[in-house]
This record gives C-alpha cells, sequence and structure tokens, in this order.
C-alpha cells in the first residue's frame, strides 16, 4: 500500500472513530432519560420489595426398597418409573391435597373467595416434587413462614407413605381373594370335566388304551369294568381272565387276563395304530398314502401281537372272522360274533386283501368320527382345565405370599430418610440481589432509551453534521454564561 | 481614485453634532476615538451629488449601551475571547467574499441565536475604523435588537417599511455609544405586519451608499416569509444554527425555502 493509500486509510480510521466519538456524545447528551429510566425502575424495585412476601422452602426425602417378594417375582422388580409416576399421583391428588388444605387451613383467602377447588390448585404450585433416578423422591413446599413450610411437607411425606402402604395391601388382599375363588372355580370345572371323560371311557373302553397320558390305571378299570367284554369272554368260553377288547377298524383284540409286557405292549400298539388310521380314516380317503401307511401300521402291529401271543400260546382264544380293510373303520364297537382266532389272521386278513383305492364310505363311518371327536374333545378339555388350574394355584400362591409380606409389613418398604427440615431463610433472590437487579435493568433500558433517542436525533451536534448540509463559515464555542444563550 | 472628502454627520436637523460626551467618562478609549472622529468616506463621485442634495441619507440619533453589557456582544465584552476570535473569522471571510455588503442573517427556527450572531458580526465589522455598518433589525416577529443594546428606537424604517409608509431618506437609525455601529431597531411592540420588496429594496439601495456593510437581522425562515424578502434583496444570506438544537432536516428545508437567495454558509453557535 502507497504512503497516500495508508493515510486515507488512516483518514477513514479516525473518520469512524470520530464518528463513534460524536454518537457516543450525542447519547450521552440524553443522560435525563437514563436518569429518569434509573429512578423509575429504583422506585418500582422498592415497591416490589415492600409488597414481595418472603417465602420459604422444606424439602423431605422418601426411600423405596424392595422388600419379600414371591421367588419368581424376585427377578422383576417393579418399574421405577411407575413407582415415580404412582408416588406423584398420591401426592398430586386432589383428595390429599384438600386434606392437607383443610388440616393447615391455607390461603384461607383463596378458599374464601374462589372456593376449596382453587385453593387445591394453589397448593398445588407451591409443591415440587422430583424423583432424580434411582430409589429416593423428594418433595418440597414453598410457604409463607418457616413452620408452616416444615409442616406441611412433613404432612405430605407422610401422606405418600401411609397412602402408598395402604394401596399396596388392598391390591394384595384383593388378588388373593380373587385368585381363591379362581382356584374353585377351576377346580369344579376340572372335576365336571374329569368325570366326563371317565364316563366316556366306561361306556367306551376301547378308548382306554390310547396313547395318552391320561389313559393309565383308568384304561384298565375301565377295561375291566366293560360288559361287553365280560360277555364276550364268557360267550367264547374264555377264562375269566381274558379279554377281548373291543377296538375299532377291525377285530378285537384277545389278550390274556394277565398279559406279558410284550403281549400288553403290542396290544397297545395294534390299539394305537387302529386309533390313527380311523382318524385319518375321517379326514382322507383309503387311496392316501397316510392311510395306506397307516394301514401298514395296523398290519405290523398285529403282526406282533400275534408273534407276542405265540411267546405265550396258553389262553389264545380262535381269532374273529378276517373282514375287509376298508370295513375296518366301518365297524368301530361291534364284536364279531364269528370266534376269531387271533388277530394274526385278521392281520393277514387285512395284509390278504390288497388294499382297495378309494373304499365308499359305510353307514359306520359318522359313528366313529363322533366318537373319536368326542374322545379328542374331553381329554383335551380335561387337559386344559388341568394347566388352568395350575396356573392359578402358582398365581394364588404368589398372591398369597404378597398378602402375607405386605400385611406383616415384610413387601415393599417407604420410609422418609431424610424429614423435613425448618428453613433459616427465605428462598433466594435476596432483597439486595432484586435491588440491583432492578437497578440493573432500569440502568441498561435507560441506556437503550438513550441510544434510541440519540438514533432518532434529528439535532445538528458538530460543525461535520452541519457541512454535510451547507457550508460552514464558523463555528461560535459555547460562551461561560447562560444567559446568552436565552434568546437567539 | 480621487481622494474622498470626508463630511461629517449631519442630523435631522442638519446641524453638526459634537462628539460624543462619553469621552474620559469610562467609555471604551477606542470608542472614544471613534466618536471624536465620526467621519465619513464616501466616494469623491458622490461628494457633487452629496453636495447638490442636501438631504441626509440618515437621521441618527444617539444612543448608549446599556449598563451591564448584554452577555451575547462578547465583541464588546471579551474581545478577545475565542468566541470574539471567530467572529473576526467570520467577518475575514465576509469580506473575502466579492460583492457582498448586504448580508442577510437568519436561522430555520426561533432562538437558535441569529440576533446575537447579526450584533457581533456587525460588531466584528465596525472594528475597522474605515467600515461603516449598519444593524439593521428586520424580525418583526420577534424584534431584539433593541433589547440587545437596551433602547428603544423612537422611530424604525423597517417597522415604516411594513406598514407601506412613504419612507424616503434620512431613513432613522440609531448610533449606539461606545460602538461603531449604527443599528435600525424595531419597537419591542410591533404590530402584525410584514416587509414589502418594493419598499425595502429601494431603501437598502440608498443605505448601501452610506454604509459600507449592512447586516440585517431577519426572522427565523420557517417562521415567516419576510426571511425570504430579506435574503432577496441582500447579497446573501447566512444561516445560523445552533449546535443541540437545531435540526437537519430545518436546515435542508430553510436552505430550500432560501432559494434563489446566496447561502453563504452556516455559522454554527454553541460548538
Amino acid at each position: 500500500m502507497t504512503e497516500q493509500g495508508l493515510d486515507e486509510s488512516a483518514d477513514d480510521a479516525r473518520a469512524q472513530l470520530a464518528g463513534i466519538v460524536e454518537f457516543a456524545k450525542r447519547v450521552f447528551g440524553f443522560w435525563r432519560v437514563v436518569v429518569v429510566v434509573l429512578l423509575l425502575g429504583a422506585v418500582a424495585g422498592a415497591v416490589y420489595l415492600v409488597l414481595r412476601q418472603p417465602v420459604y422452602r422444606s424439602e423431605t426425602v422418601i426411600l423405596y426398597s424392595e422388600g419379600v417378594r414371591p421367588p419368581d417375582d424376585e427377578d422383576r422388580p417393579e418399574n421405577a418409573r411407575s413407582v415415580a409416576v404412582r408416588f406423584k399421583e398420591i401426592l398430586m391428588s386432589r383428595a390429599s391435597l384438600d386434606m392437607v388444605v383443610r388440616e393447615f387451613n391455607l390461603y384461607p383467602d383463596v378458599r374464601r373467595t374462589r372456593g376449596p377447588v382453587d385453593a387445591v390448585e394453589e397448593l398445588r404450585k407451591h409443591v415440587e416434587y422430583r424423583s432424580p433416578g434411582g430409589d429416593t423422591f423428594s418433595i418440597a413446599f414453598t410457604g409463607g413462614s418457616p413452620n408452616e413450610s416444615q409442616r406441611v411437607t412433613a404432612r405430605l411425606g407422610e401422606l405418600v407413605v401411609d397412602r402408598d402402604s395402604e394401596l399396596r395391601k388392598k391390591r394384595a388382599l384383593i388378588t388373593r381373594d380373587f385368585l381363591e375363588k379362581e382356584e374353585h372355580s377351576t377346580e369344579e370345572d376340572l372335576r365336571d370335566k374329569e368325570q366326563a371323560l371317565a364316563a366316556f371311557m366306561g361306556a367306551h373302553p376301547r378308548f382306554a388304551f390310547d396313547a395318552t397320558p391320561q389313559a393309565t390305571g383308568a384304561a384298565f378299570r375301565a377295561t375291566f369294568a366293560a360288559p361287553a367284554a365280560r360277555q364276550q369272554s364268557a360267550a367264547q368260553g374264555r377264562p375269566r381272565d381274558s379279554l377281548a377288547i373291543p377296538l375299532p377298524g377291525g377285530a378285537p383284540i384277545t389278550v390274556s387276563a394277565a398279559p406279558t409286557p410284550e403281549e400288553a405292549r403290542a396290544a397297545a400298539a395294534v390299539a394305537a395304530a387302529r386309533t390313527n388310521l380311523a382318524e385319518l380314516l375321517t379326514r382322507f380317503t383309503a387311496a392316501h398314502p397316510d392311510v395306506r401307511a397307516a394301514s401298514a401300521e395296523v398290519e405290523r402291529a398285529e403282526s406282533r401281537l400275534v408273534a407276542a401271543k405265540s411267546a405265550a400260546p396258553a389262553l389264545r382264544p380262535p381269532n374273529p372272522a378276517p373282514s375287509e380293510p376298508a370295513k375296518t373303520a366301518e365297524q368301530p364297537a361291534q364284536p364279531k360274533p364269528a370266534p376269531a382266532a387271533s388277530v394274526a389272521p385278521a392281520s393277514p386278513r387285512v395284509a390278504a386283501t390288497p388294499p382297495r383305492v378309494a373304499p365308499a364310505p359305510s353307514a359306520k363311518e359318522p359313528e366313529t368320527v363322533a366318537l373319536e371327536t368326542e374322545w379328542v374333545k374331553l381329554t383335551r378339555a380335561v387337559t386344559e382345565a388341568r394347566q388352568h388350574q395350575d396356573h392359578i394355584e402358582a398365581a394364588l400362591f404368589k398372591a398369597s405370599l404378597s398378602a402375607s409380606s405386605e400385611s406383616g409389613g415384610h413387601g415393599v418398604q417407604v420410609t422418609i430418610i431424610d424429614p423435613a427440615f425448618l428453613p433459616e431463610k427465605p428462598v433466594p433472590p435476596g432483597r439486595a440481589v432484586i435491588a440491583g437487579a432492578f437497578l440493573a435493568g432500569s440502568l441498561v433500558l435507560g441506556i437503550a432509551g438513550a441510544i434510541l433517542f440519540a438514533l432518532f436525533d434529528d439535532r445538528v451536534r458538530s460543525g461535520r453534521e452541519v457541512a454535510r448540509l451547507v457550508p460552514v463559515l464558523a463555528e461560535i464555542p459555547r460562551t461561560s454564561t447562560r444567559r446568552a444563550h436565552a434568546a437567539g | 481614485m480621487p481622494q474622498a472628502e470626508i463630511l461629517r454627520i449631519i442630523d435631522v436637523h442638519g446641524e453638526p453634532q459634537p462628539p460624543s460626551e462619553r469621552d474620559g467618562n469610562g467609555a471604551r478609549p477606542d470608542s472614544a476615538r471613534h466618536d471624536a472622529m465620526i467621519t465619513w468616506r464616501i466616494p469623491a463621485e458622490n461628494v457633487a451629488v452629496a453636495l447638490r442634495n442636501p438631504k441626509p441619507t440618515i437621521a441618527l440619533e444617539h444612543a448608549e449601551l446599556a449598563e451591564p453589557l448584554d452577555p451575547r456582544l462578547v465583541m464588546l465584552r471579551e474581545p478577545e475571547s475565542s468566541q470574539a476570535r471567530n467572529y473576526r473569522s467570520l467577518r475575514h471571510r465576509l469580506m473575502s467574499a466579492p460583492g457582498v455588503r448586504v448580508i442577510a442573517v437568519t436561522s430555520a427556527r426561533p432562538g437558535e441565536g441569529k440576533t446575537t450572531c447579526a450584533a457581533n458580526l456587525a460588531l466584528a465589522l465596525a472594528e475597522d475604523t474605515m467600515t461603516r455598518v449598519l444593524l439593521v433589525d428586520a424580525n418583526l416577529p420577534r424584534p431584539a435588537l433593541g433589547r440587545l443594546f437596551g433602547f428603544t428606537p423612537a422611530e424604525s424604517l423597517v417597522e415604516q417599511i411594513a406598514r407601506f409608509l412613504d419612507l424616503y431618506p434620512p431613513y432613522p437609525v440609531a448610533s449606539i455609544g461606545g460602538t461603531r455601529v449604527h443599528v435600525a431597531a424595531l419597537p419591542e411592540r410591533t404590530p402584525q405586519c410584514r416587509l414589502e420588496r418594493s419598499l425595502l429594496l429601494p431603501a437598502l439601495s440608498e443605505l448601501r451608499r452610506a454604509y459600507d456593510y449592512i447586516v440585517i437581522d431577519a426572522a427565523a425562515v420557517l417562521e415567516s416569509a419576510d426571511a425570504d424578502i430579506v435574503g432577496e434583496c441582500a447579497d446573501a444570506a447566512i444561516l445560523v444554527a445552533r449546535n443541540g438544537v437545531s435540526r437537519k432536516a430545518d436546515l435542508r428545508r430553510a436552505v430550500r425555502q432560501l432559494e434563489p437567495a446566496l447561502v453563504l454558509g452556516t455559522v454554527l453557535v454553541d460548538a
């Protein structure tokens, strides 16, 4: 940059600085505005301090801790957030606050002029609830005197503790009572269903050997008590200790009254296979691959039974006459009048006759379907009822534990760990701070007002400003005496 | 140029007046000297006219400065002050302006210092012993020169002009004791009237012949239209602005309103 350029830059800088100084002088010219605003601010601050009543704040802290809980619930502690929400709802409920308002006679003017509802709202504004996280919760109240603040705060804390405990006990007892009633109901229901199942098995003993967990001792007892089985045994001249168990899907099988384990297993397998075949025939035709596989399984099971009988040849009654495979589903419950030597020929009877494709349905099939469906329904009902019973018993156990622990004071513990203290000083800010704030604010406003006035002031303040309009011939400085400025 | 003859002052009665009785009585030494030599210098070509026309241009009355002096008269109270120096600087600038002999001193608004400026400017111009200066009060709404110097004129040429009265020489002016300035003041209570250009211009033309400089204290431009008339009749106008009082918008308007009169510039008082 050349020397001339530097000079010009310096001149510009000086001109700018001179302009700033001029503006500052102009602003200082409105010092009266600042003084006036400052005085107004001081007056306003004084009035505010006189009218403002000091307020005092007290605080109490509550601790929430888990007590004795049912075993399964130990891994599921209550959510801290839900606890905080519950405490807040208890604290801020209208009933709780209204009780506090009446007890301590708070806000009498509000109650008299606007009613108790507004008094509760007024109290709510002065109650502070904080949940900083964890298991502690703080309750604070701001009142007009230290004693009032302390007593109200303490009462609020006690209120939360008592109400929460009361609610917990009530809930536990209600739950327990409800579950007890439910238990009675489920017991009755289970009993009814078991009776129905037993009646069905009594009427249809062949279902007793179903490979279901329920068909245990009841299956054998039903089989023994089946009149048709006894009659058949007597007619067939079989010893009383032999049994002809009618089974669906074919000739009844005969086992000894005291069958060997192998024979019993083989008979059960035949029964299961035939039942499966019967069920499939209710859904598919004989040509279905599953039906054919089931038929083959029936043949194999009958073969094994024959083999098992062969291993115990004594008391082997003659098998009944063979029947068509397609008719196995048609003759579910009627024993064959013709003596059947063994099941083995029945199986060969079934095996000798080639499986027919798509046998025609007979009149007996709907009856078989109905029985099977009924059997399934009854067993399922019993199973469900027992499961329901188990659930109810487990829940009742937990509820009883909870009720006992809550009643005995061993449940959730909500205690006041930091009682309400007596405040010694009013809530800040103090009078000095307020006065200072008013003065500072007034000063800022006054200066801002002076700046505004200066910005909008159109009066000339220097020869430079005048020179922008008209050439300045002379600048006469101010005279020392004020009388010289009286009239132009 | 032929040597000018010196004539003595002739009053309305045509009798020469003795020097001021203030000599030696506390009057300023320079003013006493000036009173003793009240002389006029007129061009030689006008001597014959003057001799042929014995009617005087002015009718002079004598007035004493009020004591104490008004503090606004800084040229008299504090002749060595900075204010006085600045007025002298203004005087120099005016004297440098060619053809400027009748100067109208006005302002945008009343109370901005035009009377003070006009009076001190006239006093500054009159410091030159060879310079004749007339100070005219043409501020009909607010006449102030009489009060400033402390006297009430018996007659006022401006008032007569404003009343549309026939006005012929000699024009009434006052000689202020202790100064070398003649003042054509207005009485304090001037009825509502306005200046007439057709009367003011010839009067000023006549007075030009008797004075080297005529300083006219005009009304405020934005207050009265008389300022426009004075500005037109004068050779140039000076706008007076007071620091912290005059507004820029008023100054702009005043300059525009004075057109086509020549506005030499502004004098900023209380700077």
